[in-house]
């Protein structure tokens, strides 16, 4: 019986057979797949471990940043009213100031013309409208002045406001003095000079000229000092403040502040304080301007101010002006001393003429006063030419400049005797000339500086009063040995003279001491005359004394009774057996 | 016995089922998570690195973050200075370079700036080093920056020699300190 196989024994024998290729056809692609993982794998570890490698460099890489800002600003311009004046091609026309709008090239040339007016609201007018164009063209009204705390815009807005008082009707309790005026036209005046601003301004990047350059529709160039300006259209971009009113605004009153009227949103504003006239732009009876059909304006619409509600001239009864007899001292508009007069009240309270009270005299040359009303003074009237008084003094004459004969000592000079000749003791060129020492032909004695007989000498004076040479008297000749005179002027005389050497009446004398035994001289020792001689122990010795006569001397001896060196004994003799012996020995006595 | 001998038949193919079932996944699956586990323990190695790494890393400090010039204005040369410290704790040497870098938000500030070290040890932007080793008072740098204040196009003076910008406005650059390699000797 064949072994029953199971079906499933059959089904795996054959599939297993079929199947095996499949199988290791899989295997392959398996083991295919499995390297291309285990590549792709090997890849991606052996990135790992190329980024693993460079992990401590790349974590070493820590930055540590240091954030730089700043806030880069650009310098900006501002010009006086002289500028604004001279260059009218720059305005930004309108421009309000107070109740006025600038609308024309004249009307701003009006203001700066009046810049230097006394009227100290001509000048502050002058100012405003400078720093207009100035916020207007340049862009500087959004900057800050440090020192107001404000912008230059704050500051506009106040000196406006400033002014719109000033036009308003008179208000005692709200118009600005003059010097709130002063103080302000100052503030603008100095910052109309400050040509060069440091600020950073937004309105200047936003609106103005800065603006106006990245649109390359002017340029400016900044060279040192001087700015050199080319504008082709200068018309900047609307903003609120800039006076205009443009497309979204409800007003533009020409600044950014609030509480005006129109608000720094440019929307109107209901404010209690400093109504707006009806109309700031047509002009009205009571707006303070003398407008067409207009007599006067006061500023307001007042009756019996002597400006009518309707601007005619009021004809008033004047207000009384003083009471009557009242005298009061006035200006009589004369000169001098004519000035000074005298006004009386009269009867219907009116002062009357002033009246001076000095009369015009002569004009009296010396006493400070315009005597004759002519307005000049002493001197200085034409009436004192021939006045003593005004006599101008003579010009000193001039310091003469130095020079030699000037009779003047000066610089460089010896001598000055007020001329230039010579031989008078100070020559032409001022040096000093000797004074003459003789007169002509005078002589004298004189010393010939030689010796002996020749120092004697005689000198005459010259033609120019001074002494000639010294000419000797004498002339040298041999020397005379015994005549007391120098006779060869070699200055010895006589037997002191070498050549009287040999001649007997220079030879001398003999004499004790000349070494030479003359006479009755028993010696002659020269210089040793005198010298003793020492006589030794029992001898004597003899010397020649000063008078030349021989002297012996004994020397000590035995039996002098003077015990000596060499003596024992010495009793006066020389005789033995008396204890001193003939030898001066101690004689023993025999026992 | 038909059944039992079903029932083990039934057993062995089963068997052989998951025996085929488990070489499918030893193969489809294994090698992946043995992979995976590779990768994991990689990144955990790596982790641990990085761990490690992070505690020694910072081997300087700066003064200062933060230079701030305020308002300038063209023309100007402004100077401000800021140093850097090694951290002698972590490393004896230390060796980086500046780089700047436009500041996110702000408008270019960086070509107007220049940086000079303020001490003659040759560092230069690209290169700069401190080393206690060499010179133990070597601990830090300081370095000045300057400001040379551009000139705003449209305003250009005729002496300007600073550079020119379009416009005016709030400027930036961050000047970054970075370092590029650092030791500790016997560490």
């Amino acid at each position: 019986m064949p072994k029953k196989i199971p079906n499933y024994y059959t089904h795996r024998k054959v599939p297993v057979k079929v199947i095996e290729t499949p199988e290791k056809t899989k295997n392959i692609i398996n083991f295919d797949k499995f390297k291309c993982f285990l590549k792709i794998g090997g890849q991606f570890v052996f990135a790992l471990l190329l980024i693993v490698s460079f992990v401590r460099s790349l974590s070493a890489f820590e930055a540590h940043v240091v954030n730089v800002t700043a806030h880069i600003c650009n310098y900006s311009e501002n010009r006086t009213p002289g500028f604004w004046s001279t260059h009218p091609q720059l305005y930004v026309l309108p421009q309000a100031l107070g109740y006025d709008n600038i609308t024309d090239i004249s009307g701003a040339a009006g203001i700066f013309n009046n810049a230097n007016a006394d009227e100290m609201i001509d000048q502050f007018k002058s100012h405003l409208l400078a720093m207009r164009f100035n916020i207007a063209y340049f862009g500087v009204g959004d900057y800050f002045v440090e020192s107001e705390n404000k912008t230059i815009n704050d500051i506009v807005a106040e000196a406006d406001t400033l002014l719109k008082l000033s036009q308003s009707p008179p208000t005692p309790e709200l118009d600005p003095t003059r010097e709130e005026l002063e103080a302000m036209k100052n503030l603008l005046d100095e910052l109309n000079n400050l040509h060069q601003i440091r600020a950073c301004s937004t309105v200047a990047r936003e609106f103005g000229l800065i603006k106006k350059m990245s649109d390359g529709v002017g340029d400016l160039l900044l060279s040192g000092n001087s700015v050199e300006i080319t504008i082709e259209e200068p018309t900047p971009q609307p903003y609120c403040g800039d006076n205009n009113l443009d497309e979204g605004e409800e007003c533009d009153d020409g600044n950014n502040i609030d509480n005006d009227g129109c608000s720094v949103e440019c929307t109107i504003e209901q404010t209690e304080l400093e109504p707006e006239p009806e109309s700031t732009q047509q002009p009205y009876c009571g707006d303070n301007n003398l407008d067409e059909g207009e007599e006067c304006d006061d500023g307001n619409s007042d009756e019996g101010d002597g400006c009518s509600a309707d601007c005619l001239i009021e004809q008033l009864e004047p207000e009384p002006e003083c009471v009557s007899e009242e005298t009061q001292s006035c200006d009589t508009a004369l000169l001098g001393i004519c000035a000074t007069g005298t006004k009386l009240c009269s009867q219907d309270s009116f002062w009357g003429e002033c009246v001076q009270d000095n009369a015009s005299t002569t004009e009296i040359c010396d006493n400070q006063l315009d005597d004759d009303c002519d307005g000049t003074i002493d001197c200085n009237d034409e009436d004192c030419a021939e006045d003593l008084a005004c006599q101008l003094e003579p010009e000193p004459e001039p310091e003469p400049e130095s020079y030699c004969g000037d009779g003047n000592l000066d610089e460089g000079e010896e001598c000055d005797d007020g001329n230039t000749e010579d031989g008078d003791g100070c020559s032409a060129l001022c040096v000093i000339e000797p004074q003459p020492e003789c007169t002509l032909e005078e002589t004298q004695s004189c010393d010939t500086s030689f010796l002996g007989i020749c120092a004697v000498g005689t000198q005459t004076c010259s033609e120019q009063g001074f002494w000639d040479e010294c000419v000797q008297n004498t002339t040298s000749t041999a020397e005379i040995c015994d005549n007391q005179l120098d006779d060869d002027c070699d200055g010895t005389l006589d037997c002191d003279d070498e050549d009287c050497a040999e001649e007997s009446v220079c030879q001398p004398e003999p004499y004790c001491g000349d070494d030479f035994i003359n006479g009755e001289e028993q010696c002659d020792e020269g210089e040793n005359n005198g010298t003793e001689c020492v006589p030794e122990y029992g001898s004597s010795c003899t010397y020649c004394s000063t008078s030349c006569e021989i002297i012996e001397l004994t020397g000590p001896y035995c039996g002098d009774s003077n015990l000596d060196e060499t003596e024992e004994c010495d009793d006066g003799n020389n005789e033995d057996g008396d204890g001193c012996s003939a030898s001066c020995v101690i004689e023993t006595p025999e026992s | 016995m038909a059944m039992v001998v079903q029932l083990v038949a039934l057993l062995k193919h089963l068997n052989l089922k998951m025996y085929q079932l488990m070489n499918n996944i030893f193969k489809k699956h294994i090698i992946s998570s043995l992979i995976i586990t590779v990768v994991i323990g990689l990144g955990v190695s790596l982790q641990s690195f990085v761990v490690k790494v992070e505690a020694q890393v910072d081997p300087i400090t700066l003064s200062t973050y933060a230079l701030g010039f305020g308002m300038v204005f063209p023309g100007e040369e402004l100077e401000k200075e800021f140093v850097v410290n090694l951290v002698t704790q972590g490393a004896d040497w230390v060796e980086y370079k500046i780089v700047q870098t436009p500041k996110p938000g702000y408008l270019d500030l960086c070509p107007f700036l220049e940086k000079e070290s303020q001490e003659a040890e040759g560092d230069t932007e690209g290169f700069a080093s401190l080393d206690v080793n060499n010179d133990p008072s070597d601990v830090s740098d300081i370095w000045r920056v300057i400001l040379d204040v551009p000139a705003i196009s449209g305003f250009v003076g005729q002496d300007h020699a600073l550079g020119v910008i379009e416009e005016g406005g709030e400027y930036g650059c961050d000047i970054g300190v970075e370092t590029i390699n650092w030791g500790q000797s016997g560490g």
